[in-house]
């Protein structure tokens, strides 16, 4: 197999235990073991709304129950330790013993053909859910049997009480009878989807017009467990129910909030399903009118909106453990016993060249000469910038970045005190604000340094992470790019660690190569945009001064402005949306600062790595909304 | 079975302009003509032959196929193409049909165009129908051709023939922007129901073709793991002799990861469709031999590329109820720096015979959807 990091897992694993060895229960650990409303997520419907790669399938994978019985059937290793313990916080296993029975059923585009029948409407929505019900059934069965440790005779369905009327429409008590029936309603219904001229109403199969409702009718599934009977919760997950047409989607969505609907069901979607207020997580955003958020249904969305620094560290230790369950499946590196990821990237402190520094120091001085700043300032500046270095946190404060630092400084004293000397060196009055010497005037000098020198600016594991934006399938596409590289050293019997440069050199690579291939509705238009955000930014990042400190990353609009936005379906609006959904931007909403509050438009990291930014975030120009407008208009 | 399928009867190049002004010299002869009028130069050439020997004896169907957002180049080369199409043809009646939902952007031209056909009033006196797949997408030339056979197949008569112009260098600087997810053709959905006893063992047949990496990446991404083995299918013999390797090499990221070696490559020939459609049958023949029993055997099948290979793909596809599936494309863009751009070599024209009385000496086809009655 090629490199396994640049491929979606569930395309390529074909067995169970191959896909175990490489899935990561963190989402399932942080956005359903840890959900407040957790004990309700098997009793309301659920939506499950992620931007594409955020893991969405992944987690519904892993959820699905001939898994869960294949982790607890196997406790010897400890990678499936894990993942029992993540399931049981999540609900799914309960004191060793499976808890519910999970099917996962993709909502693939003939669904959506439903919708174009010339029925009306109720009718296409009951040939769906039809469908769905029945390939439910089927699944369920497929999935308790699929490891052999039972046949279909062997699986009880459990009904509610007072659903005897009903039994006969699922087919009756028995299970083989229950499967027959779902099999006949899945033939009829597909065939009625499938044909090229659709039938007139009066010949559509029986076995597809008559009710059929076991979601209504089956509360529970027995089934026998190491010796005893057990019960377990049915859950059916519909994946990628963005597909579908948006009045069928309402129309099914709440079907199965009805009360009467006993099997829990979880639907994944994108963000782009949405309306641009959604997206943007506007708070009064009503969604279903009629349902009521944490009454009637729960949402989750596949990145938090709170607390963005936990959200990024705990993203970290997801992204490092992912990379080195994939590690093992490269082989040449498997081979040299490389098990761990962060080791193959080396953090070692970019040094320029003996004569690009020389070349740095000349630079220097003569922006001193140019600025006319006192020798004596200088020094002084020298004292800030050394001082500060020996109590920074980071390593990467050595001697070229304090050079780079002084230069900054200077820039900003002349800066402060408002304008060259005119007498020349021998002035040297005091700024009005004392000068500072801080993480963010380090990162300013890199970030010259690169520009300038071509020093590495981006490496290392964390910044890999960041510049993921909790991704995990852009994490993996950016780290696909670094085991190439590492592979290929590894072949010619050279060391595989990549070096910062060789690690900046392959992901600004990457990262265009993902911009490129964007590949959504709207996409040039957003590709036009990020491309002057980019540039701008880039402008302001590398002003002398650096006015902004680490630099900017973000263009901000004033927030009721962006509001207003939001709500009037304009093309500009749907645009917007679009590069949220398909993480080209990200939204940050009521950020507040110089007392007031903006919309930050955040580039994403790839950009960054590409266009040569910092991945520190705060830094953003102010710019109106008419401006979006006009790059947007004008692409 | 359609038996005649294996031998039809096929015209290339200068053979099809004879055939044509031989055979629709006929006076009797009343043809009504299906094709796409875009953007595509092709659009005309057909229409070009059979008007100048049909003359007033010719109807048409033009279709155009509105995407969003067209390059204005292209909207102003179609509207070009169908004002010089509706002023050869005097009968002519427009089709635009939206390829994806004005609603939520889903493709839904399938159904649209077959909706069309549904409506469309068919002339008590034509004989003969072509379908002119030049400058037809999948999408809505498959559909065309199977509502079309059927209503062939279910009226004496009528003789239904496939006629296309295609230039594998000129298709190469077309680029389509695929839409997010794949489909199946309208009408091509195949049966995909396996029992535990015997599971889906499916075998996908890519056609590759130049700058398509990324649609049939998307068909591949969405079937997960339920492809049991991947065979994609290359144009030899061809024009360029070396088309197939060139897109060995482009689709290698593709091949590799699928561990695609020599021995799963499909050949079949760029120049007669009836190549492929024999192919495509004995693959499915033995295949079926092979594993029946343990296995439910299945091919899945992509023609995204030449024209001319694609109409074999898609006979076999009608033939075996084989499921088609592609990727539908938001907009096109002509990239003259792709392929031959301006300068591509002559266009190679093919003309294939499906029905008519001509074959009534076979068995009879059982038609596999229920047929419109014109």
């Amino acid at each position: 197999m090629s490199n396994p990091f640049l491929r979606r897992a569930t395309e390529y694993i074909r067995s169970d235990s191959a896909f175990l060895a490489i899935v990561t229960p963190e989402p399932l650990t942080t956005f359903v073991a840890n959900h407040p409303q957790k004990s309700a997520l098997l009793d309301l419907p659920v939506r499950v709304i992620g931007s594409p790669g955020s893991g969405k399938t992944m987690m519904a994978s892993l959820v699905e129950y001939r898994l869960v019985e294949a982790v607890l059937r196997d406790q010897s290793s400890a990678n499936n330790r894990e993942l029992a313990a993540a399931l049981t916080r999540s609900g799914f296993i309960d004191d060793d013993r499976p808890a519910v029975a999970a099917v996962r059923l993709p909502m693939e585009a003939e669904y959506r053909d439903y919708w174009e029948l010339p029925y009306d409407e109720a009718i296409k929505t009951k040939l769906v859910l039809s469908l769905i019900q029945a390939r439910a059934i089927l699944g369920l069965v497929r999935n308790l049997t699929a490891n052999r440790l039972r046949t279909g005779d062997e699986v009880t369905f459990v009904f509610r009480d007072g659903a005897s009327a009903s039994l006969a429409s699922i087919g009756g008590r028995d299970t083989d009878a229950i499967l027959r029936r779902a099999l006949d309603v899945e033939r009829a219904v597909y065939s009625v989807g499938a044909s090229l001229l659709p039938p007139k109403l009066d010949d559509v199969p029986e076995a597809a017009r008559a009710p059929y409702h076991p979601f209504e009718t089956i509360e529970r599934i027995q089934i026998s467990w190491k010796g005893e009977t057990i019960d377990l919760k049915p859950l059916v997950i519909l994946d990628d129910v963005h597909a579908l047409h948006p009045d069928q989607f309402d129309r099914l969505f709440r079907y199965l909030a009805r009360r009467e609907v006993r099997v829990a069901r979880w639907m994944m979607m994108r963000m782009d399903a949405l309306s641009p207020r959604a997206v943007f997580r506007s708070r009064d955003e009503e969604p279903l009118p009629g349902l009521k958020q944490e009454r009637d249904y729960i949402d989750i969305f596949m990145q938090t909106d709170s607390d963005r620094d936990a959200d990024r560290k705990r993203f970290r230790r997801m992204a490092s453990a992912m990379a080195d369950r994939y590690l093992p499946f490269v082989r040449p590196l498997r081979e040299r016993n490389f098990t761990e990821f962060a080791t193959l990237l080396s953090e070692a402190v970019p040094a320029l060249s003996d004569a690009r520094r020389e070349e740095l120091r000349s630079e220097i001085d003569k922006d001193q000469r140019g600025l006319g700043v006192a020798q004596e300032r200088r020094q002084q500046i020298e004292t800030l910038v050394a001082n500060y270095a020996k109590g920074a946190k980071s390593y990467d404060v050595e001697a070229d970045v304090q050079l780079a630092m002084v230069r900054v400084l200077m820039h900003r004293y002349v800066n402060r005190i408002g304008r060259p000397s005119l007498f020349g060196a021998e002035a040297n009055p005091d700024p009005k604000k004392p000068l500072k010497a801080d993480s963010d005037v380090a990162e300013a000098a890199r970030l010259y340094l690169h520009d300038k020198f071509g020093r590495a600016f981006h490496y290392g594991l964390a910044t890999l992470c960041d510049a993921s934006n909790e991704n995990a399938e852009v994490f993996l596409q950016l780290a696909g790019a670094l085991v190439e590289r590492m592979e290929t050293r590894a072949i010619r019997n050279q060391d595989p660690a990549l070096t910062p440069a060789q690690q900046q050199s392959a992901l600004e690579e990457k990262g265009t190569q993902i911009v490129e291939q964007w590949s959504f509705p709207y996409a040039r238009n957003v590709r036009t945009l990020i491309d002057v955000i980019a540039e701008e930014c880039r402008k302001m990042s590398l002003t002398d001064h650096a006015r902004l400190g680490a630099g900017a990353n973000a263009v901000g609009i004033p927030e009721a402005d962006m509001e207003t936005l939001l709500a009037s379906g304009t093309s500009l609006a749907e645009t917007l949306k679009y590069a949220i959904a398909y993480g080209a931007l990200v939204a940050v909403r009521d950020y507040g600062q110089g007392s007031k509050s903006w919309c930050l438009l955040e580039l994403p990291g790839v950009v960054c790595m590409r266009s040569g930014l910092t991945l520190r975030r705060g830094g953003f120009l102010e710019w109106k909304l008419d401006r979006l407008a006009e790059i947007v208009g004008h692409s | 079975m359609r038996e005649h399928w294996r031998a039809c009867i096929t015209h290339f190049d200068e053979m099809v302009d004879d055939f044509i002004s031989d055979y629709f010299r006929d006076e009797s002869r009343r043809c009504v003509l299906l094709a796409g009028a875009g953007f595509d130069p092709r659009s005309r050439r057909i229409a070009e032959k059979l008007h100048a020997t049909l003359g007033a004896r010719l109807r048409a169907i033009l279709v155009r196929e509105e995407r969003a957002d067209p390059a204005e180049q292209l909207r102003a080369a179609a509207d070009d193409n169908e004002a010089r199409l509706s002023a050869l043809i005097a009968e002519t009646s427009v089709e635009s049909v939206r390829i994806f939902s004005s609603e939520d952007g889903a493709p839904v031209g399938g159904q649209r165009i077959v909706e069309a056909l549904e409506a469309y009033q068919w002339p008590d006196d034509i004989t003969d129908i072509v379908l002119d797949f030049s400058a037809l997408s999948t999408g809505i030339g498959f559909p065309m051709a199977r509502y079309v056979l059927n209503m062939c197949e279910a009226r004496e008569g009528l003789n239904f023939h496939i006629m296309i112009s295609s230039n594998p260098e000129l298709d190469a600087s077309i680029v389509g922007e695929p839409y997010d997810s794949p489909s199946f053709v309208r009408g091509f959905s195949g049966d995909f129901t396996a029992t535990d006893d015997a599971p889906l063992a499916l075998i996908w047949l890519p056609q590759l073709a130049s700058g398509r990496l990324t649609t049939l990446q998307r068909i591949r991404s969405a079937q997960g793991d339920a492809i049991y083995k991947v065979c994609p299918i290359l144009p030899f013999p061809a024009r360029n002799p070396r088309r197939a390797d060139d897109l060995i090499t482009e689709f290698s990221p593709l091949l590799s990861d699928e561990g695609v070696d020599a021995r799963d490559f499909l050949y079949v020939s760029e120049r007669n469709p009836l190549d492929s459609y024999r192919k495509l049958s004995t693959l499915k023949k033995r295949y079926d031999e092979t594993v029946g029993g343990s296995f439910t055997p299945q091919l899945l099948l992509s023609p995204i590329g030449s024209k001319v290979m694609a109409v074999g793909a898609m006979m076999a596809a009608i033939e075996h109820g084989l499921p088609v599936q592609h990727v539908e494309n938001l907009r096109y863009d002509f990239d003259p720096t792709r392929g031959a751009g301006t300068s591509a070599p002559p266009d190679l024209t093919v003309h294939l015979w499906l029905h008519g009385p001509i074959y009534s000496g076979y068995a009879p086809p059982q038609p596999n959807d229920s047929p419109p009655t014109p």
